[in-house]
C-alpha cells in the first residue's frame, strides 16, 4: 500500500489540501465581499433616513438611494414642491394632469386601499390635514365649521386616473404624506436589488425596509421613544407604524394627534396607541397602518387579509395584540402584556 | 491498525483551522468604544471618539439654524439650537449605539455608532 508522504501525491493528501484551499477561498471571499458596508443617517423628505447596507457596492447603492429620495420628493410626492406631480394635480384640480407612471401607479395603489378600507385611508383628506397643520410650529383646533367644509372635499371615489394622468374633483386636495416614506422604501429596494448588495435595512422616518437577510426590527414604545416594546425578526419585508405619539399638540388638556379620521375630520379616538403593519410593499404597509389605526383592531383584520399583511396593535391599556402570522414577536418591555 | 490521520495530516488540519480562525477574527471583533458622527445634509463633518474625549469639547455648526454640540467623555449632546422647538436639544445626552439627535430644519444629525450594544434591534419602526 502506498504510504503518505508530506510532498507525496496520495489521494488523501490531495483531498485534504484541496479541502483546505476551498475552505480558505470561501472564507476569504466572504470576508472581503462582506467587509464592504455603508451606514448613513441623514435628513431628507423632512424626516430622518438611516440606511445600513452590507456587501459589494454598498456605498454606491447608498448614494443612489439618497439621490432617489431627494428627487422623488421634489419631482413627484410633495404637495409643497412647485412643479411636483402632486403639486400640479392639486393646482389643476378638476382637470386631468399628466404625471409620471410611478406617481399614477402609487395613486392607483392608494385608491385601492381606500376602496378596500371603505375610505378609512383616503389621500383626498389633504384639505383637512392642512387645516390641522400638524407640521407647523403652532397648532390650533380648527372650528367645526371649517372641518365640515374641508370634509366636503374628501372622497377618493371622485378621483379619476389612468397610467399617465390623474384628475381630482374640483376643490379636492391630495396629500401623499401618509405613504411617501413607504414609497421611498419600495424604491430603495429596487435600487438594492439592481446593485447586487447582500443585505440592508433602510428606515425612512420609521417606515422600514429589511432586505436580503433577516434583521431584528424594534417596535417603538408609544410613551418613550428611547425604548422598544418588542422586536420581530423579518426578512425581505416592509414595516410601518402609525401612532398617536408621532405628531400631536395639546390644547386645554386634550391631546390632538395627526392620524385623522376621514369620516369626521378629527383625530381618531379609539383604544389604540399604535399599529405596526408588516407586508411586502412599503406603500401598502404605510397606507394599511393608517387605515388600521382608523378602523380599530377588530375592524381592520379583514383589510389586512386582503393584502396578506400582518400587524401588531398596541392598546392604551398597555396590552398588545398580534395577527396570526406574526410568529417572531418578542415582548421586551415588562410594562406591556400580550392580549 | 492503520491510523485515520498521520502526524503530518494533523499538522495540515491544524494549520487550516488556525488560518480560518485568524481570518474570521475581524468578523467577531467589532469596533470598541462609542464614536459620535455629526453630519450636515448627509455629509459627515466630524467624528468624535467619545472614549478619548478629555474634558469638554464644544462647537457650533455653520447651518441655518445653527446647532451647538457638546461632547464629554462617553457622551455627546446638542446643547443649544437656534430654532423654536429645540427638539434636538430635548434628545439629551447620547451615550449608546443608535442614540440620535436630529435637527430637521438644519439637516444636522448627531448619532453614535460603533459601541457594543448587543441586544439593540437592527432597526426601529416608529
Amino acid at each position: 500500500m502506498e504510504k503518505a508522504h508530506f510532498f507525496g501525491a496520495s489521494k488523501k493528501w490531495l483531498a485534504l489540501i484541496l479541502c483546505g484551499v476551498i475552505i480558505l477561498g470561501i472564507i476569504a471571499a466572504d470576508f472581503f465581499i462582506n467587509r464592504e458596508k455603508s451606514e448613513k443617517t441623514y435628513v431628507a423628505m423632512g424626516t430622518v433616513i438611516t440606511s445600513k447596507i452590507q456587501g459589494k457596492g454598498s456605498a454606491e447603492a447608498e448614494e443612489e438611494i439618497r439621490t432617489m429620495i431627494n428627487g422623488m420628493e421634489t419631482a413627484c410626492l410633495s404637495w409643497r414642491c412647485e412643479g411636483s406631480d402632486v403639486y400640479r394635480i392639486n393646482e389643476h384640480n378638476g382637470t386631468f394632469e399628466s404625471v409620471s407612471q410611478d406617481t399614477a401607479k402609487w395613486i392607483a395603489d392608494c385608491v385601492d386601499v381606500s376602496e378596500k378600507s371603505s375610505g378609512a385611508f383616503d389621500i383626498t383628506i389633504g384639505k383637512v390635514t392642512k387645516l390641522w397643520n400638524f407640521d407647523g410650529e403652532s397648532s390650533n383646533v380648527p372650528s367645526s365649521k371649517e372641518i365640515e367644509k374641508a370634509l366636503q372635499a374628501v372622497d377618493y371615489s371622485k378621483m379619476l386616473f389612468n397610467s399617465t394622468a390623474v384628475k381630482i374633483a374640483k376643490g379636492q386636495f391630495i396629500d401623499l404624506g401618509a405613504v411617501g416614506k413607504g414609497i421611498a422604501c419600495d424604491s430603495a429596494r429596487e435600487i438594492l436589488e439592481n446593485s447586487g448588495v447582500k443585505s440592508a435595512t433602510v428606515s425612512v422616518g420609521g417606515s422600514v425596509l429589511v432586505f436580503g437577510k433577516s434583521a431584528t426590527v424594534g417596535v417603538i414604545c408609544p410613551d418613550d421613544d428611547t425604548k422598544c416594546v418588542g422586536t420581530i425578526n423579518l426578512k425581505d419585508k416592509c414595516v410601518s407604524t402609525s401612532g398617536d405619539y408621532e405628531r400631536f399638540f395639546e390644547k386645554d388638556g386634550k391631546k390632538y394627534h395627526h392620524i385623522l379620521d376621514p369620516y369626521t375630520g378629527y383625530p381618531v379616538e379609539n383604544n389604540l396607541r399604535s399599529v405596526t403593519v408588516i407586508c411586502d410593499s412599503g406603500l401598502l404597509s404605510d397606507a394599511l397602518s393608517t387605515a388600521c389605526f382608523v378602523l380599530g383592531y377588530k375592524g381592520s383584520l379583514g383589510l389586512l387579509n386582503n393584502y396578506d399583511a400582518e400587524a401588531i396593535y398596541i392598546f392604551d391599556d398597555n396590552t398588545i395584540a398580534v395577527t396570526d402570522g406574526v410568529k417572531s414577536f418578542k415582548l421586551t418591555d415588562n410594562s406591556y402584556k400580550m392580549k | 491498525m492503520k491510523k485515520l490521520f498521520e502526524r503530518n495530516d494533523l499538522l495540515i488540519i491544524i494549520a487550516v483551522c488556525v488560518v480560518t480562525i485568524i481570518l474570521l477574527i475581524p468578523r467577531f471583533v467589532g469596533e470598541k468604544g462609542a464614536t459620535a458622527e455629526i453630519s450636515v445634509d448627509g455629509k459627515i463633518i466630524k467624528e468624535i471618539e467619545l472614549d478619548k474625549t478629555d474634558g469638554m469639547y464644544q462647537f457650533t455648526t455653520e447651518t441655518e439654524p445653527s446647532v451647538t454640540i457638546t461632547a464629554e467623555k462617553g457622551r455627546i449632546c446638542v446643547s443649544d439650537a437656534d430654532c423654536k422647538d429645540k427638539l434636538c436639544v430635548k434628545s439629551g445626552w447620547l451615550t449608546s449605539e443608535g442614540d440620535m439627535a436630529v435637527c430637521l430644519p438644519a439637516k444636522v444629525v448627531v448619532n453614535i455608532k460603533g459601541s457594543s450594544t448587543k441586544n439593540a434591534p437592527d432597526v426601529i419602526t416608529y
